[in-house]
């Protein structure tokens, strides 16, 4: 079971989350448009913006990586029109 | 302490933070919650976009059960989570949860179809300390007290 670590989280951490947020919320607001553009997929999103897409990840991530940015303060996410379901 | 889950398009309740396992710091991760899990975990498909290479980890074997059956598990070992929480003022800052192990799966689909899912699962080991839960129109809002409105 997780613990909630009683500390609250740093000023930084709280301007990476609300960033992360805002680009996924981005993502969401955006879906339409952008499953239009980029079916079948990756796109990665930073600062409500697709900065990158490719049909693997690991293109998308090499692409990234060539833009000279951090890939880990980037959304990524697989744009599909396929139903997901999960079962677990 | 209160979580905003946002509705996707398809009512999908979803929760966008951070993960932490061992040096790979604050990475964002969007998450599904998922009543259907008993535990929290991470898809395979974070662990490619993290470039983990999971042998390099110290990994625990395990099975839990989930809505379909059990399912076998490898696990991080001492992993964190961070969301954004609101508090009883509705202003927002950010929370840690801290998990002894967290296990990650291979969904059979992922592999078969080479394109990984991007959502890991909030199970029921973090939601049951949300057991208040309130649907708005956009929004899942999940509660650690009941809050007077």
């Amino acid at each position: 079971m997780p613990v909630l670590v009683k500390e609250n989280g740093t000023k930084e951490m709280a301007l990476q989350l609300d960033r992360f947020i805002s680009d996924s919320n981005w993502v969401k607001d955006n879906y339409p448009d952008l499953i239009d553009k980029y079916a079948e997929h990756y796109i990665a999103v930073l600062d409500k913006e697709v900065i990158a897409y490719a049909p693997t990840m690991e293109k998308v991530l090499d692409n990234i990586d060539e833009l000279g940015i951090d890939p880990n303060l980037v959304i990524i996410r697989f744009l599909t029109n396929e139903e997901i379901s999960f079962l677990l | 302490m209160k979580l905003v889950a946002a509705l996707d398009f398809n009512r999908q309740a979803r929760i966008t933070g951070s993960l932490t396992i061992e040096n790979v710091k604050n990475i964002p991760v969007e998450f599904v919650i998922d009543t259907g899990a008993v535990r929290t975990c991470i898809l395979k498909g974070h662990i490619q976009r993290m470039r983990i290479k999971s042998d390099e980890y110290e990994l625990y074997n395990f099975t839990f059960s989930t809505a379909i059956g059990k399912v076998r598990s490898r696990s991080f070992k001492k992993a964190h989570i961070s969301l954004m929480c609101l508090n009883e003022m509705g202003q927002q800052y950010p929370e840690t949860f801290s998990f002894p192990d967290l296990p990650f799966i291979p969904l059979e689909q992922e592999d078969k179809n080479r394109k990984f899912r991007l959502q890991s699962l909030i199970g029921m080991d973090l939601l049951q300390l949300f057991p208040f839960w309130e649907y708005t129109e956009n929004e899942l809002l999940l509660s650690s007290d009941r809050y007077v409105h």
